[in-house]
């Protein structure tokens, strides 16, 4: 490792580390603005000037070595910037003399010239380091009089969601190179030079990108600015507390800034396991609904027809009064059914109640979502082992991405999975029925005929045989039933599995290749996977089949990510809201009824905690052999308590309504799709009488077992974190996951990508460490926890049900970041990136019909037709439409399905 | 809006380089040539053709002088406003060229006849202050009443 000297302080830092770096690990700040550690260096803004020096070589080629026998060091000329010169051995760096502060002063002076020095009114006081170097490097004075400044324009709208102030941006292009290299929207740019240089952007619409927020993060100075936060606070008045998104699965780390009682802004909290410090415009700017007027503020109980304020008192004894009634009954009678935006203490606590006092499993969590039971065990076997690092995936790391697009539905996993393969040679399969933003950044992309996934994947399987890149070693002591499993799969040859997934034959052996050879693999599979789950159990078995063959579980970077739509997915999965799981995800005997059955009137009493069955309940519908399967609305029992942040289309039907808290009022811990468990403080008040959601499954608990032989203690709860210790001493997935070592503060080092290395493979080379941060906790699959444990390999004959009839087409459901969901659609600002809703075709089905990029038409299927406007292009294959979900008139559309396009 | 045959030379351009969008900066001016300039429309056609997004290609299109990004008159005159016409007495010239034609340097007259451009050296400092007119006609030992003469004919042009 090359030692390198700065201000007389050495260090030894790995092969192609940038001076700026290095000074760091000694302590010493160089200044810079340009320079950013998650880009490539520029040096383009000069701060971070320094001398710099290398010991001087004779003819000989030997150091020269003067009286006292130290090198001569041979200074350069001119001062070098720091940010883009990397380390030698024997490197000697002076960052103290006057030389280098001559040249500070300078830069700042020259910066400053047209600068318009109005911190007063600029959102970025406080915490710019424009502000910050000029008081420590700066001239104090400027010898260009203010007369002579520049003026440009001040408020120039960068899309609906960024302010540009052109007079305060310095050039830096950390947001042009932040869009380019770090989101790939390359739609900032510079236009024209020198003084008239401006950012600017042309996409339409403008600023199209979801990572936009980022950008004001990343400025330097008070150019890019937030125009929802837009001179509503000081940055120094704004209380931030630490907190998890509450959108998607990601559950990325932020701060929320807090300021008389309502959000001032959301920023990302550093975590470079999880979000690193970025985050996606949804969670930066989605939170306006946490303060949203139209919040429930106190209980309602229906009375002659009409929902009627109460005291919590009232509602909760009619509450536990009629579920008692019912209960006594029958137990089966009752049915609970909980959103996955609820945090673990609360989905604990409901599942208590239910099992331990209720005595029903009508549990479900899956309104909304597809009705298959998508991954509980296979997660649960063979989930991603602990540490793994989806942005710091290395060159010899495989990463299948089946069925997913992480774009819109996991937007930073999306931005992570491209750093691995673009900045340190990850090798990406990426495979769908469709092309994604993601596919652009695989090694291998494949296109498979939508329900060819499970002969895609039978596929890769046999090709590995075929080629012995089985790993027979792992199969010997971890694997059963290998033997019969191949002989049931010798009638699959890789040409029947290419014929019937629609996939070339050498498609399938590359990238089999690949997936074997890798000395780490894993596998993420995404909604379209798991739907493709639902109608053929092919899938789950093919996708533990290639991990256990391969012996890819169980160690970091290997076995499965199952990328779920909410940011507590996974918290309801192991809380068991599945009819046939029960906690932990233990299969259970006696199956409760799913979501579809208790909203079509099979039980009396209906508990909705967070979710919105009666708005959705069109989306149970799932597709099977091709054929959709429907149901008719919302069945109102005969008693229905619902729980929610708003007067939802269920509650509208609810006999007693009880107002919960947001996320930003209360603490608890969310589970990440990668099944990392982390927690989340309380930043506001709560609005009105609100109250958590396990206060209130508590209270009802408690009613329930007074007079029972049921022990009250157990239902009495300070705060949700002692519910969160409980957990930790029950579960078996949670166990030790008490909220000291959930807050436990560890070290993550921040990888960079080594230039110059000599292997000419990417190298990770450490930025120095981040330090008091906990990054949360992740519970063992079976195969990393049981070192003993044995799988048995299932055979299930692959399908490929989707064929084509002529004139028809397979409807391909997808989901938008933005759309109407319970938490968007109270959210103004980001309404404009809502998208209308439209259809995808392939060019050359769209010139069959006569239809144009634009073209208005309709959309037809079982009784439905909807008409929406036309996107030609590429991405999907012939034969399959796109649409996406849960847009104005597209809630409930039934992946699979076969629809008409007929031109308007 | 740019024909087939600029087209199908741009993609021949692309051929050319390893990384296709290093063939932006020729397929630039070959759609000047043809266009004239270079509208909205065209920079979307380059940016799909290259595949670099719109703002990138404006970022090039914008960065060098010689592409033009708004509509040029009929006529672009460019105006040596280097050292040796300097001497000469160009600067006072350039600035009565402007009232001639009512608009500054940089800019297109009201009529969209005539555009008039700075320009560095344009290689006859023996025949200082000179003027390349439409990038043919090269006007030497400029006087005022030379400028006349040619503002009048350009105009009736």
């Amino acid at each position: 490792m090359p030692q390198v000297t700065i201000d007389n302080k050495s260090v030894d830092v790995p092969h192609g580390t940038l001076i700026v770096e290095a000074a760091k690990q000694v302590g010493i700040e160089i200044p810079v603005f340009c320079y950013h550690p998650k880009l490539q260096p520029v040096g383009m803004c000069r701060m971070c000037l320094v001398e710099v020096g290398t010991p001087k070589r004779g003819k000989d080629g030997q150091i020269e070595r003067d009286a006292n026998g130290a090198p001569v060091i041979a200074w350069m000329p001119k001062l070098q910037t720091a940010c883009t010169t990397v380390v030698s051995d024997g490197m000697m760096v002076r960052t103290d003399t006057a030389q280098v502060a001559d040249a500070r002063r300078a830069i700042i002076e020259f910066l400053l010239t047209s600068h318009p020095l109005d911190c007063p009114i600029c959102d970025k006081g406080g915490e710019c380091p424009l502000q910050n170097l000029t008081m420590a490097y700066g001239p104090g004075q400027s010898r260009f009089p203010v007369e002579s400044k520049f003026h440009n324009e001040k408020r120039v709208p960068l899309g609906d969601l960024i302010m540009l102030d052109r007079e305060r941006c310095i050039q830096c292009a950390r947001c042009v190179r932040f869009q380019t290299e770090i989101a790939d929207d390359p739609v900032l740019g510079f236009a024209a030079r020198g003084r008239g240089l401006e950012i600017v952007t042309l996409s339409d619409p403008p600023f199209d990108s979801k990572f936009s927020g980022n950008t004001i993060d990343t400025c330097p100075v008070g150019a890019l600015t937030s125009r929802d936060f837009r001179l509503s606070a000081r940055v120094w008045e704004v209380r931030d507390y630490p907190s998890v998104c509450a959108h998607c699965s990601v559950g990325c780390n932020l701060w929320i800034g807090e300021r008389d009682r309502t959000i001032k802004r959301i920023v990302p909290r550093e975590n470079e396991a999880v979000n690193e410090i970025w985050l996606c415009d949804k969670g930066r700017f989605v939170h306006h609904f946490a303060t949203s007027s139209e919040r429930l503020t106190q209980p309602l109980i229906r009375r002659n027809g009409d929902l009627q304020p109460a005291t919590w008192n009232q509602a909760l004894d009619l509450v536990a009064t009629r579920l008692k009634e019912i209960q006594q009954h029958d137990p089966n009678a009752v049915g609970g059914l909980a959103g996955d935006r609820a945090s673990n203490e609360d989905l604990y606590l409901f599942q208590k109640l239910f099992r331990r006092v209720i005595g029903s499993n009508n549990l479900d969590h899956r309104v909304g979502w597809s009705a298959a039971n998508v991954g509980a065990d296979l997660i649960r076997l063979y989930g991603a082992g602990i540490g793994t690092n989806l942005g710091a995936l290395a060159h010899d790391t495989t990463a299948l991405v089946l069925g997913a697009d992480p774009e819109e539905e996991q937007p930073v996993i999306r931005l992570r999975l491209a750093r691995s393969a673009r900045v340190f040679g990850a090798t990406l399969i990426v495979a769908n029925g469709r092309l994604t933003k993601l596919a652009k950044y695989a090694k291998q992309s494949v296109v498979y005929r939508y329900g060819g996934e499970s002969a895609f994947l039978l596929g890769m399987v046999r090709a590995i045989i075929d080629e012995n890149l089985e790993n027979i070693e792992f199969i010997r002591a971890r694997v059963a039933n290998f033997d019969a499993f191949k002989t049931a799969l010798a009638p699959y040859t890789v040409e029947r599995c290419a014929e019937l997934s629609g996939v070339n034959a050498d498609a399938l052996r590359n990238a089999a290749r690949a997936f074997a050879k890798s000395p780490d693999a894993l596998i993420l599979y995404g909604r379209e996977a798991m739907f493709a789950q639902q109608n053929d159990p092919a899938v789950a078995s093919g996708i533990a089949t290639l991990l256990l063959i391969t012996g890819h579980v169980g160690r970091a970077n290997n076995g499965l990510v199952a990328l779920y739509p909410h940011n507590n997915s996974t918290g309801a999965f192991d809380f068991g809201f599945l009819p046939d799981h029960g906690l932990g995800r233990a299969q259970v005997e006696s199956k409760g009824l799913s979501a579809r059955e208790m909203t079509c009137g099979k039980v009396r009493a209906l508990y909705v905690m967070a979710c919105d069955p009666a708005l959705t309940s069109d989306s149970l519908v799932g597709t099977q052999q091709g054929e959709s399967v429907r149901q008719d609305g919302f069945v109102k029992p005969e008693f229905l308590v619902v729980q929610d942040l708003f007067l939802t289309e269920t509650a509208k039907l609810a006999d007693v309504v009880l107002p919960a808290q947001s996320f930003a009022e209360r603490e608890g811990t969310f589970t990440n799709t990668e099944r990392r468990v982390q927690l989340f403080r309380a930043a506001l008040k709560p609005v009105g009488e609100a109250k958590p959601d396990w206060w209130i499954v508590a209270e009802i608990g408690k009613r329930l077992v007074s007079g029972s032989n049921l022990k009250l203690e157990t239902w009495d709860y300070a705060h949700a974190l002692e519910i969160t210790e409980e957990i930790a001493a029950s579960v078996p997935l949670y166990k030790g996951m008490t909220c000291a070592a959930l807050a436990e503060n560890v070290k993550l080092p921040r990888p960079r990508s080594g230039q110059g290395n000599p292997s000419g493979e990417p190298a990770q080379i450490a930025m120095g460490e981040l330090e008091n941060i906990s990054s949360g906790k992740m519970w063992a699959s079976v195969a990393e926890s049981d070192a003993s444990a044995k799988f048995e390999l299932v055979w299930k004959e692959p399908s490929s049900q989707y064929s084509v009839v002529s004139n028809q087409y397979v409807l391909a459901v997808a989901r938008s970041l933005y759309d109407g969901g319970t938490l968007a659609s109270r959210t103004k600002i980001v309404q404009p990136r809502v998208p209308a809703p439209y259809v995808e075709i392939n060019s050359q089905d769209a010139e069959e019909i006569g239809i144009a990029n634009g073209a208005r038409v309709r959309v037809s299927f079982d009784a439905r037709v909807i008409q929406v406007s036309a996107r030609v292009n590429g991405h999907v294959p012939p034969g399959v439409v796109l649409m996406a979900n849960n847009l104005d008139g597209t809630a409930a559309l039934p992946m699979g399905a076969r629809v008409k396009i007929e031109k308007v | 809006m740019l024909s087939d045959n600029a087209k199908s030379e741009i993609q021949k351009l692309l051929t050319k380089y390893p990384n296709p969008r290093s063939a932006v900066m020729p397929a630039l001016h070959l759609a000047q040539r043809e266009v004239g300039w270079l509208p909205d429309e065209v920079i979307q056609e380059i940016a799909d053709l290259v595949g670099m997004s719109k703002t990138e290609v404006n970022s090039v299109a914008t960065f060098y002088t010689m592409y033009a990004r708004a509509r040029p008159g009929a006529h672009t005159l460019l105006f040596c406003a280097d050292l040796p016409c300097a001497l000469r007495g160009a600067e006072d010239l350039l600035a009565r060229l402007e009232r001639k034609l009512g608009c500054r340097a940089g800019e297109t007259t009201a009529d969209g006849k005539i555009t008039l451009h700075k320009a560095e050296c344009l290689g006859g400092c023996n025949h200082a202050p000179v003027m390349l007119i439409d990038g043919v006609e090269h006007v030497q030992d400029l006087t005022d009443e030379k400028l006349d003469e040619i503002v009048k004919r350009l105009r009736e042009s």
